[in-house]
Order: structure tokens, then C-alpha cells, then sequence
């Protein structure tokens, strides 16, 4: 009972910030506001892949680069998405 | 056969030691700017439309960051754990600042035609400097946890990607959207 009365406070302080706004906020700044046409400074595709399936062995400053420049975060993005069906797939 | 297009040589990115305000930069704060520097000044000037004041405005936020660096050292405090992340949060925080300021320093002439284009210019401004200081205060393990949970993965699979436990991620995730929406309610802005 007090479980639920505090789901309800819970979602009743999200008010107009539901978690899925805020989510398609985060993804829309990562994707689009970080842009770097000659590529200055990002880690090999290897670097990338590392990141998306061993992500403990790889610098911090490769996460970091990922966060701030756009298309890296896109590549991530795919290699995250092929990772994801990729284990799906062999369940 | 065509000749394969050669690539042109990006322009080396050089901070000054010192700031216009005659501050000087740590070495060690100097070489985390030098590393996030092109990234974090080219963000700003996407914002600002002005290159030539998102590198000083980085440079006043390397100083300040050193300044406080410096003090810590010398208080004997325990000195900033994640060097790239606080500069960078310095940095958007300075830039924010500056924004805000813009419209007080325009024409006041202009600045009633101007006025409904600006507030949602500045609306999609406030806003994409809201969610670039909150992802800049999450850790490397926050970061990769928001990087796999953004592409829908489950708590399991991120809890054996990321060697946390799955009740662990999810908190640190909830922290992060948590932090993200209080300062959108602190604006007291609808996004």
C-alpha cells in the first residue's frame, strides 16, 4: 500500500519531465550538438567497438570523447545496436 | 582512376597559459584543456556564434579550475577526481552565464522584433546546456551505463557489460535523469 502511494508521489513530481522526455533530450544532445567535421582527435573504430562490448577495458577519456562529439556517439550508437540483437539473437 | 582525396590537416588547438584576466593555467589543468579542448570550444561556439569568445571563455574556466585546483593542494583536500568532467561542467557553466547575459547587452531597438525568435532560440539554448551539465557530472561508469540504457538495453545485459549490479546501474541512471530534471524545474521552464 505505501508502495504504491509512493509510485503515485513519485510520477506526480515528474510532472511535466517524464524519464522518456528527459531520455529523448539526452539522446537528441548527444546525437546533434557536439559536431566535429574533420574528425580531429577521435579513437579508431577499433577504439569504439572495445568501448561498446568490453567497456572496463577501455580509458575513461575514450567515454568521455564518446559523450562529447557526435559522430562517434552515432557509431557507438550502431555498434550498440548490432551488439544489442547480437545477444537477443543468440538467447 | 581517380586520385584519392587527400585529407586536409585540422588546425592545431593551442590554449594560452595565462587568461585575459592575467590568471595563470596548471600545467596539469593545461593538458586535460589541451585534450577537451576542441570538442568542449567547439560546442560553445555552436552556442555562442563567436569563436574567438568560447576559447576565452575557456580559458577563464581552465584558470578558475586551476585556482581551485591549487587551493585544494594547499588546504590539504582531497584534489578533483575527474579532471575532464569538472572542467568541462566549469566551462558550460561559464557559457551559460555568458548567454544569459546576451540579451541585457543587445539593442534594446531590436530586441522587440527580435523577441519571440529569441526566447525559443534561447528556450533550445537553456535547454541543450541543462542536459550537457547534467551528463557532465556522471561518472565513466554512469556514462557507459546511460550510453547502453539510451539504446534500450536491459538491466541484466548492462549489468554484465558493465560489471555493476543491475539494481546499482539503474540508481545510478535514476540519479542522472533525477539531476536532469530538477534543474528543469529549478528554470521552471516546460522543456
Amino acid at each position: 500500500m505505501v508502495g504504491t502511494v509512493g509510485k503515485k508521489a513519485n510520477r506526480a513530481g515528474q510532472g511535466a519531465f517524464p524519464e522518456k522526455t528527459l531520455v529523448k533530450f539526452m539522446k537528441e544532445h548527444l546525437s546533434k550538438d557536439y559536431p566535429s567535421p574533420p574528425r580531429e582527435g577521435c579513437p579508431p573504430k577499433l577504439t569504439l567497438e572495445r568501448l561498446a562490448e568490453q567497456p572496463q577495458q577501455v580509458d575513461p577519456s575514450v567515454a568521455f570523447h564518446v559523450f562529447h562529439c557526435s559522430p562517434c556517439y552515432k557509431v557507438c550508437r550502431r555498434l550498440l545496436a548490432r551488439l544489442k540483437a547480437k545477444t537477443r539473437g543468440s538467447r | 582512376m581517380h586520385p584519392q582525396r587527400q585529407r586536409k590537416a585540422s588546425p592545431v588547438f593551442f590554449l594560452n597559459s595565462v587568461d585575459r584576466l592575467g590568471r595563470e593555467i596548471e600545467p596539469a589543468v593545461l593538458s586535460v584543456a589541451q585534450e577537451i579542448g576542441p570538442s568542449a570550444v567547439r560546442y560553445a561556439e555552436k552556442l555562442l556564434g563567436d569563436p574567438a569568445l568560447a576559447i576565452t571563455l575557456f580559458e577563464e574556466a581552465a584558470a578558475t579550475v586551476s585556482q581551485t585546483h591549487s587551493g585544494k593542494t594547499a588546504r590539504g583536500k582531497p584534489d578533483v577526481k575527474d579532471m575532464r568532467g569538472y572542467l568541462f561542467l566549469a566551462y558550460i557553466r561559464r557559457v551559460r552565464k555568458q548567454k544569459r547575459a546576451e540579451p541585457v547587452l543587445n539593442d534594446p531597438k531590436t530586441l522587440d522584433l527580435a523577441r519571440p525568435a529569441q526566447y525559443t532560440e534561447m528556450q533550445a539554448v537553456e535547454r541543450n546546456l541543462i542536459v550537457a551539465e547534467a551528463l557532465a557530472t556522471c561518472d565513466t561508469v554512469t556514462q557507459n551505463i546511460v550510453l547502453r540504457r539510451l539504446e534500450g538495453f536491459s538491466w541484466k545485459e548492462i549489468e554484465l557489460l558493465c560489471g555493476i549490479s543491475g539494481h546499482a546501474a539503474r540508481q545510478r541512471f535514476s540519479a542522472t535523469v533525477h539531476r536532469l530534471r530538477s534543474i528543469f524545474q529549478r528554470r521552471g521552464r516546460v522543456p
